[in-house]
């Protein structure tokens, strides 16, 4: 029972701690959460100007941990990123100075106006904490989270995340625009100071690395693991579709249910948990048919159709 | 996904009173005309879904068979009425069968279970309009009279959208008043329709059809004009076989006619008492006359007319030995049936080698019946006598005369199907005013001049076959219906057309649609279908043991196929549950389904609640999800609370 209590306790600080800073956005909150505590990493996508940076860094200001902000501009290598040797003259040997991967919470700001060249240098560090320079693979600090923030790919000056680092990211989450009395508030908090300056830490890393562990005890079903796997199915059967869900969605799928289950003080996965986390978990990693996707299909409508057709266990 | 409304039972099932009484007054008005039973089980069906409560699934295979059963057999039965000999009109039967179904489908559609949207009512009325509109085919029968406004009026009151703010006044005399004003109006307006009934539908005919020519008609029966109309039906009346025109086509005459009446060509002859004969008594040609080889063949393909038609110069005639045959003494043999009312008869004619040989059709006419060919009715105007003398002046022989008239015609008359007259006698008002018409005035025309002329003829009636249909094959539409006339010159029948090329069967022909040639084409198919299976019929034992057995064969493949191939498609199962979950889960959907609110398989229990707004059954939602998707718990409380939602109504 007692770890039950810190669970939420530790949960509701964290979303009281963000929800000071970020007005209105209760779900999108949960959603960034739920993506943490399931020890994965988050896309957040949005439009210019709606807090995608400032949720990202109040979350690191949340944890007691270490923090490193990179932002993604055109002529980013991919050594300004997992870091590299020196030549040091006084001993005449090479030395290794990491980069800023090496963090609890790497904010990967405006991912997408970089060339694919430099953001591929994520890919192994996000799949398996880990980066590898010169030959040898170095660890990175626990836990490890990549938050990064990106405009839709439609906008000026900005490069399609390939298909394989898209695959890495837990979740996506949008916060779209606030609604009018928490924009009014949003602009009355920010008269004198900004309320992220006075934000504290509320949780360490060895409390973090506790809740993902409480996490992987809740209980999923086989019929319900089943029902995320017929759904991750159904987009690699539907024509529509060309790149579908990886296992490795299925497994995110399946670790956020746990999560978000965890977080609403139940200790077994509901089919509701995979109804309400699909989209998020999913859309992201299909790519439509080009004739779909020119005849005006979502992504996210194909996963809501797949919920409507693949029948839920009862 | 859409947000569907709240379904409560208590709105779900009736449409509105009025809506009822309408059908009950369209079902009684359709009773009254057909005095058909039918209509008292299907009103009590109606009348019992407003005091039952319990309803059918509409997509259930209950309803879609039942549906299919009682339509078939009303189907059938119309099919048995109309094809009997009693039978009315068809068209009639036709509308009855309508209302019939129509009042079944109200009947069926008053105990499907709905949604609260409550989509029944404008069904309803709709379809009780149908059954009244199958009741009111007859408007000659009295009682839709007063039937008639007491529909509008329960049909007014039940359409919402129609009523007047004066129907939501609680005074007595207000709603009174409104009351006998719907039922004046709609008194007076069935009163209009009924005065003027007649133009009504005259105008409905010109709209379909244009004008009619079975107005301006000139013949009696056996009338051809049914099939000959303005559009040129193209049903296939004739297939001839053997028949060697030589590109010149063949008039095949029905019968001629001898005295003019009253616009009318007599005597009626389908009328005249024929004597029945058997088939023997007509095939004695002489047998030193040189005879065409082979015979030429007839088949009439509808059973509408059942007249025999043959050219001028036929020599004799073959008729199946089971063929009933009525013999007019002096045309011939005028009319076959079949003794099993088969519709295709087939008959064979011999032609004579001589083209002007004269047979059956040919006699010379007695001293009597010449006279009778060369009178001029008295209807006829007297200054068609010297119109006649003026272009006969210079004709010194019966043959001169004959071209002189077709000259005359030909070059004062057009050829038209929509004749306009105002004189009572047409053919007079035809030959002085010169007007345009159709193929029956050129022809009647013709053999009134000719009359004045001193040169005995006959009117004829036929149709003009020149259509192909195969190596030396014709066939006959509808729309080759002709008149002619036939002119006794030295002792001998000759044929005369004064129609102008244009308005010949063979100059008028359109070429068929392609719908008609597709149609063709599954009739041809049909019939060879029918012949194949005749054939069938007459097969041994044996042979039909093998396909029996190899239709078995076939049938137990198939049957085993889908089976499989639904296996292969369907096979996935969730893990299962334990069996006491399975049989709460089973009791909790029924009772969903007794809401009126079936859970859809992509929706959990609790959303599918909140949306239903069954919020009263959370509590067991989310108990039931516990214990199926959480570790093991107590199933009691689960029972309780399924219990308790159960109980109450």
């Amino acid at each position: 029972m007692n770890t039950e209590v810190d669970f939420k306790n530790a949960v509701e600080r964290i979303e009281e701690n963000l929800g000071r800073v970020i007005r209105g956005k209760n779900e999108s909150i949960r959603l960034l959460l739920i993506s943490l505590l399931a020890g994965g990493h988050t896309l957040l996508e949005d439009v210019p100007g709606t807090g995608k940076t400032t949720l990202a860094k109040s979350l690191a200001r949340s944890m007691d941990g270490t923090f490193r902000r990179v932002q993604f501009t055109p002529d980013l290598l991919p050594a300004d990123i997992t870091g590299s040797s020196y030549y040091r003259p006084q001993d005449g040997d090479f030395e290794f100075r990491p980069g800023p991967v090496f963090a609890n919470i790497l904010l990967a700001d405006e991912i997408n106006r970089t060339s694919p060249r430099t953001q591929s240098a994520l890919l192994e560090v996000m799949s398996e904490n880990q980066v590898t320079v010169e030959g040898e693979a170095r660890l990175l600090p626990q836990p490890f989270f990549v938050i990064a923030t990106q405009n839709p790919i439609e906008f000026h000056g900005t490069y399609p995340l390939p298909e394989a680092q898209l695959d890495r990211f837990t979740l996506r989450v949008a916060l779209g625009y606030p609604d009018l009395s928490h924009e009014v508030e949003v602009i009355f908090s920010q008269n004198v100071g900004h309320p992220f300056d006075a934000l504290q830490p509320v949780l360490t890393c060895a409390e973090m690395l506790c809740l993902q562990k409480q996490i992987k005890n809740v209980h999923c079903e086989r019929a319900v693991v089943e029902y995320m796997v017929r759904l991750c199915e159904w987009t690699r059967r539907e024509p529509r579709i060309k790149l579908a869900v990886s296992p490795r969605g299925s497994l995110a799928l399946h670790r956020t249910c746990q999560a978000r289950a965890r977080i609403l003080g139940r200790d077994y996965v509901s089919p509701d948990d995979v109804q309400a986390l699909a989209v998020p978990v999913l859309a992201h990693r299909i790519a439509l048919d080009t004739k779909a996707k020119y005849g005006g299909a979502r992504s996210a409508n194909l996963i809501v159709e797949a919920l409507e057709k693949v029948e839920v266990p009862r | 996904m859409n947000e569907q409304p709240p379904v409560h039972e208590s709105s779900i099932q009736r449409a509105p009173l009025t809506v009822f009484i309408a059908a009950f007054v369209a079902l009684a008005a359709l009773f009254v005309t057909t005095k058909n039973g039918i209509m008292v089980p299907v009103a009590v069906a109606m009348l019992g879904s407003l005091f039952i409560k319990a309803r059918l699934d509409g997509d259930g295979n209950f309803v879609r068979l039942g549906r299919y059963a009682v339509f078939g057999f009303i189907l059938w039965q119309a099919y048995d009425y109309v094809t009997s000999p009693t039978a009315e009109s068809p068209e009639m039967v036709l509308a009855y069968t309508i209302g019939y179904l129509c009042a079944l489908e109200m009947a069926i559609q008053t105990w499907i279970r709905r949604p609260a949207s409550g989509a029944r009512s404008p069904a309803t009325i709709l379809l009780s309009a149908m059954v009244f509109l199958a009741a009111s085919n007859t408007l000659n029968q009295s009682y839709i009279r007063f039937f008639t406004p007491l529909y509008f009026l329960f049909l007014s009151l039940s359409w919402r959208a129609f009523q007047p703010a004066v129907f939501q006044s609680r005074t007595f005399w207000k709603r009174g008043a409104v009351l006998a004003g719907v039922l004046g109006l709609s008194a007076m307006l069935h009163g209009g329709v009924w005065h003027y009934r007649n133009e009504i539908s005259n105008w409905g005919m010109q709209f379909i059809e244009g004008r009619s020519i079975e107005s301006t008609g000139l013949s009696t029966d056996p009338y051809l004009s049914s099939s000959f109309n303005i559009r040129g039906s193209t049903t296939r009346m004739l297939r001839l076989e053997n028949a060697d025109s030589n590109g010149q086509e063949f008039y095949l005459r029905v019968a001629a006619f001898c005295d003019y009446e009253a616009n009318r060509w007599l005597p009626q002859i389908n009328h005249e008492t024929g004597q029945i004969i058997t088939p023997g008594q007509v095939q004695a040609p002489e047998a030193s006359r040189p005879l065409k080889q082979p015979t030429l063949r007839i088949t009439r393909l509808t059973g509408d007319q059942q007249l025999v038609f043959a050219p001028l110069n036929a020599a004799g005639f073959l008729f199946s030995p089971d063929t009933q045959i009525q013999w007019s003494a002096p045309l011939g043999p005028l009319q076959t049936t079949m003794p099993d009312g088969t519709t295709e008869v087939t008959y064979e004619i011999q032609l004579s080698q001589q083209e002007d040989y004269q047979g059956f059709y040919c006699k010379p006419p007695d001293a009597d019946l010449l006279a009778r060919y060369r009178q001029v009715s008295k209807d006829i105007d007297p200054r068609v006598r010297e119109l006649a003398r003026t272009i006969g002046a210079s004709a010194k022989t019966d043959a001169e005369r004959i071209s002189a008239v077709g000259a005359h015609l030909l070059a004062n008359h057009h050829y038209s199907l929509k004749s306009r007259f105002r004189m009572p006698e047409r053919t007079s008002e035809f030959l002085l005013n010169k007007r345009d018409a159709h193929c029956e005035y050129f022809a009647s025309g013709g053999a009134i001049l000719l009359r004045c002329l001193g040169v005995p003829c006959r009117y004829v009636i036929g149709y003009v076959a020149h259509e192909s249909d195969g190596a030396n094959a014709l066939v006959v539409r509808g729309r080759d219906a002709h008149a002619w006339i036939e002119c006794w010159i030295d002792n001998h029948w000759v044929t005369a057309d004064f129609t102008p090329g244009d308005g010949r069967p063979e100059g008028r022909a359109q070429p068929l649609p392609l719908k008609v040639k597709i149609s063709e084409w599954f009739q041809k198919a049909g019939s060879y279908l029918r012949v194949q299976i005749e054939r069938l019929r007459k097969m041994p034992l044996r042979h039909w043991l093998v396909i029996f057995a190899g239709l078995i064969l076939i049938l137990l493949w198939s049957a085993r196929n889908p089976r499989r191939k639904k296996e292969r498609r369907d096979v996935f199962t969730y893990a299962s549950r334990d069996a006491e979950l399975s049989l709460l889960a089973s009791r909790f959907e029924k009772w969903l389904q007794r809401q009126n609110a079936p859970c859809p398989p992509g929706l959990t229990w609790p959303e599918h609640l909140r949306r239903a707004g069954l919020e009263q059954a959370q509590p067991f939602a989310a108990r039931y999800e516990a214990a199926r998707f959480g570790r093991a718990e107590s199933l009691h409380e689960l029972h309780n609370l399924l219990q308790e939602l159960e109980r109450k109504p």
